[in-house]
């Protein structure tokens, strides 16, 4: 019985995100919220939406400074 | 790997008194047999309770602890159930008090993380486990299947990352900002030709606009935007008034746009209202599209060429295929008029929200930027009565098409949105007439109707670019999740079709033990769709899915327990132990000994307990696995008692060993005698008189010794002369047998030389090794012998 080629949930989600922070035409921040969700054992649909309503609201004061700044 | 050796219920569900289960330190396995409401099912939920804190079936009838208590337990007295594992203490026990509180002992910290491990793994097995699976779609089957395999997380991550890409594509601030957006676009485009996209386009333009006036500076950037600003206010003879003359115009084009707004909002929101009302009062057809999905693929089988026959393909009911094919085609007729209103209401609803937002937000727009300008008052105090009962209408609209229930607008909700119109008509021409009463030079007239453009329009660009940062934040976050879901998909069904091809070597090759020779074939778990698992399998050599398609109930029974077993087989990491609760109802008997011999075979170092109702089915057990140390017990409902445990012996020789000295065991030494006598007969194909039904059954020793002695004596003629033969013949049990009515009894040393002389006889054509007798069929090449299974012990045979 081949039951080592059989790779656990752990590894599969592992590998997958481990592929999707290479890939540069991905926002990465969220990659880095569901990856930090999921290192916490919090990935659900509610706790997603708050972090990525965080990192949205961080983008846009970012983005806000930096206008100010150039203005 | 964790097997039980104790077991131990009291006070728990049926259990009142202790009911104490010992496995021994070989960890027998185990049948117990027990009629319907019996009780026997408490061991499995004791068990399960121990293991998990729940009892499925009962929690998910929301039946939680007070379930589980007897209900005559007193008080006081918890109920308990106590496992002991094999092992060096490993043992631990479970209490739930009269308040409902649960408490566990574990004996140590091994016991405690076999109990952990033992939760990971699928050890029990009900029938309503099966036809709960069987009866999943595919969707689901993939959701149980991955639960099974432990793929749980798979399940969850794309369930976040699914549940959250859906939620974010309908938040408001992200439907809001496109919707206002494109609003900025068209009122850009009305009033300045194009769409001006950022801050420095528009500084572009600023400087086009002001470039008539022939002002010193150049727009480059803010700074000289500012510059530019005080050099127009400063052209006229009143920078004050100019800067009025500006806010009035502001004012002017905002109260008619607004205005204009509301005139083509007012008779969309009617409309909308009138048919979507009409809608929700057909709820019941609305509810009946769930079922076109159904009924479209019904309406494909009953049209379909081969599909002939008068009934009905989901009920089975008969009726006339052509009356059936007309009734559906109409159904789906209908709903396909519902859908389109459905659709239709639905399109008109978005825009009615569209045009409450972009009203609310002009209102507000309106309200805080000239609370200062004098005569405005009733404009104002519209605005701010209007926004609250937009507020209100957007949500009661939300609410009611969502719920598919009639809308009603908010009290006074079309007076007031007529009164802000007329306001906003009557404001303009205020602001008109206030402008006009400054008497403005024309180079002050155009000034400030160049200002007033450019306020207005930077207040556009702000607002479009502001829009557009909130939309470009949310659509980097949903074109990502996308991207992630649907790469997540692909891995996922690869992942778990790599899981299933591993499975399915064993579901396949244990279906085809439990049904040989049968035109069902490769048997296997499949990806099916976007998501879906199901099984499939060949029949007459055609590939076929899903398995209710051609698979009678007993097949279909059978393909539930093939995949618990390969399951635990190949992903149990702790549990060698299984609990199969009443899972054969609807097998045939050939079937039920198929599945034991592919228990004895495959599962043959697990510790199996089965539970069952049916006797006969429980006889077929202590046949076929009593030689394979199987211990059997039969449980018993005693009143207020509660369950209580017996043993039930397996054997002939253990009911006579029993009975000895206590009670006749004349007629139990004669079955026994009959019963080794058949077996031995039928191995070496012993002929015998043609006898009809039962009375093929009802031969006795005699006949059967002397046919015996007759087939040896052409065969194996030594053997024929074996004394046993003659020690039987004249025994009481023999010799003075003449019916099967006979009242001479055995007794005392006699009981013993007969059990003696029975296992001599037996012990002549069995074999020490594999148990089983010698057959003629397997003749041994080269010699004139035939053997056993194993090839161990012969005999001779001409």
């Amino acid at each position: 019985m081949a039951i080592e080629k059989i790779q656990s949930a752990s590894e599969v989600l592992d590998t997958f995100m481990g592929e999707q922070a290479q890939d540069e035409s991905l926002d990465q921040a969220t990659i880095a919220v569901i990856a930090g969700l999921r290192a916490d054992d919090k990935l659900t649909r509610t706790n997603l939406l708050r972090k990525l309503d965080e990192a949205r609201k961080a983008a846009l004061k970012d983005g806000d400074r930096q206008r100010e700044g150039k203005s | 790997m964790t097997k039980l050796r104790k077991l131990s219920v009291s006070g728990f569900r049926g259990a009142r008194f202790a009911l104490p289960l010992d496995f021994t330190n070989k960890s027998r396995s185990l049948a117990i047999f027990g009629e319907n409401a019996a009780g026997k099912s408490t061991i499995t939920d004791a068990l399960e309770w121990f293991l998990t804190d729940r009892v499925g079936h009962l929690w998910r009838e929301d039946c939680k602890q007070e379930a589980l208590r007897h209900v005559l337990i007193a008080e006081g007295d918890d109920s308990t159930v106590a496992v002991e594992f094999i092992g060096d203490s490993l043992a631990g026990e479970k209490r739930l008090s009269s308040a409902l509180k649960t408490s566990t002992d574990l004996a140590n910290d091994n016991t405690r993380s076999i109990v952990e491990a033992l939760q990971d793994d699928r050890i029990i097995l009900r029938q309503a486990d099966i036809v709960a699976f069987l009866d999943q779609q595919k969707g689901a089957k993939r959701k149980a299947i991955a639960d099974i395999i432990g793929y749980e997380e798979i399940n969850k991550f794309r369930d976040a990352i699914q549940g959250t890409l859906n939620a974010l594509k309908r938040e408001s601030a992200y439907t809001g900002a496109k919707s206002h957006s494109v609003t900025l676009e068209g009122d850009m485009v009305r009033d300045v030709g194009q769409i001006v996209p950022d801050r420095q386009a528009f500084l572009t333009i600023a400087q086009n606009i002001a470039a008539p006036f022939k002002i010193g500076t150049e727009i480059t950037d803010q700074a000289t935007f500012a510059e530019a600003v005080k050099e127009l206010n400063a052209l006229g003879n009143s920078e004050e008034k100019i800067k009025k003359a500006q806010r009035l115009d502001q004012l002017v084009k905002a109260c008619n746009a607004l205005a204009a707004e509301i005139t083509t909002f007012v008779p969309d929101a009617e409309a909308f209202v009138t048919s979507y009302n009409a809608l929700a009062k057909e709820r019941e057809s609305v509810n009946q599209l769930r079922l076109s999905d159904f009924l479209g693929k019904g309406h494909a089988v009953i049209e379909s060429e081969d599909y002939v026959d008068d009934a009905c393909p989901f009920c089975l009911s008969a009726y006339k295929l052509g009356l059936l094919q007309g009734e559906v085609a109409k159904r789906i007729e209908d709903m396909s008029e519902i859908q389109e209103r459905l659709e239709n209401a639905k399109a008109q609803k978005d825009a009615v929200l569209q045009a409450i937002l972009s009203i609310g937000m002009q209102a507000k727009a309106i309200g805080e930027t000239y609370p200062d300008l004098t005569g405005f008052d009733d404009l104002m105090a519209a605005t701010t009565t209007a926004r609250k009962l937009l507020r209100a209408a957007h949500q009661g609209i939300t609410a009611a098409f969502d719920g598919l229930s009639v809308y009603e607008a908010p009290d006074g909700f079309e007076d007031d949105i007529a009164r802000l119109q007329h306001c906003c008509e009557t404001g303009a021409a205020k602001a008109e007439e206030e402008a006009g009463k400054l008497g403005l030079s024309e180079q002050e007239q155009k000034v400030a109707t160049a200002l007033s453009s450019l306020r207005m329009l930077e207040s556009q660009v702000r607002d479009y670019e502001r829009a557009q940062r909130v939309i470009d934040a949310y659509e980097a976050q949903i074109l990502t999740l996308d991207a992630i879901f649907e790469r997540f998909v692909t891995v996922q069904n690869a992942a778990l079709q790599s899981v299933l091809d591993t499975i399915s070597a064993d579901v396949g090759k244990f279906y085809a033990k439990l049904h040989p020779d049968e035109s069902v074939d490769n048997v296997r778990l499949t990806m099916v769709g976007e998501e879906g698992v199901e099984f499939q399998y060949a029949f007459h050599g055609h590939e076929v899915q899903p398995p209710r398609k051609y698979l009678s109930e007993s097949h279909l029974n059978s393909l539930g327990v093939v995949l618990f077993l390969a399951n635990a087989r190949i992903f149990n990491k702790q549990a060698k132990f299984l609990v199969l609760d009443d899972i054969v109802t609807s097998f045939d008997t050939s079937h039920r000994r198929r599945l034991l011999r592919l228990l004895r075979d495959e599962f043959s170092d697990w510790q199996i307990i089965i539970l069952t109702h049916e006797s006969v089915w429980f006889e077929i057990i202590k046949k076929e696995m009593a030689q394979h140390g199987w211990k059997f017990h039969e449980v018993r409902a005693d009143g207020p008692n509660g369950i209580v445990l017996d043993d039930s012996p397996a054997s002939l020789k253990e009911i006579i060993a029993q009975k000895k000295g206590k009670d006749d065991v004349t007629n139990d030494l004669r079955k026994l005698l009959e019963s080794v006598l058949k077996e031995i007969c039928a191995s070496l194909e012993v002929k015998v008189v043609f006898r009809f039904n039962e009375w093929n059954e009802k031969r006795m020793a005699d006949e059967l010794i002397s046919q015996l002695r007759s087939a040896l004596g052409d065969k194996s003629p030594d053997l024929k002369k074996h004394a046993v033969f003659s020690d039987l013949a004249g025994s009481a049990l023999v010799a003075n047998l003449v019916s099967h009515d006979n009242t001479d009894k055995i007794v005392g040393e006699d009981i013993d030389v007969l059990l003696e002389d029975i296992e001599k006889l037996a012990a002549l054509f069995t074999c020490a090794e594999c148990d089983r007798y010698i057959s003629a069929k397997i003749e041994v090449p080269g010699e004139k012998t035939i053997s056993c299974k194993c090839g161990k012990t012969r005999i001779p045979w001409t």
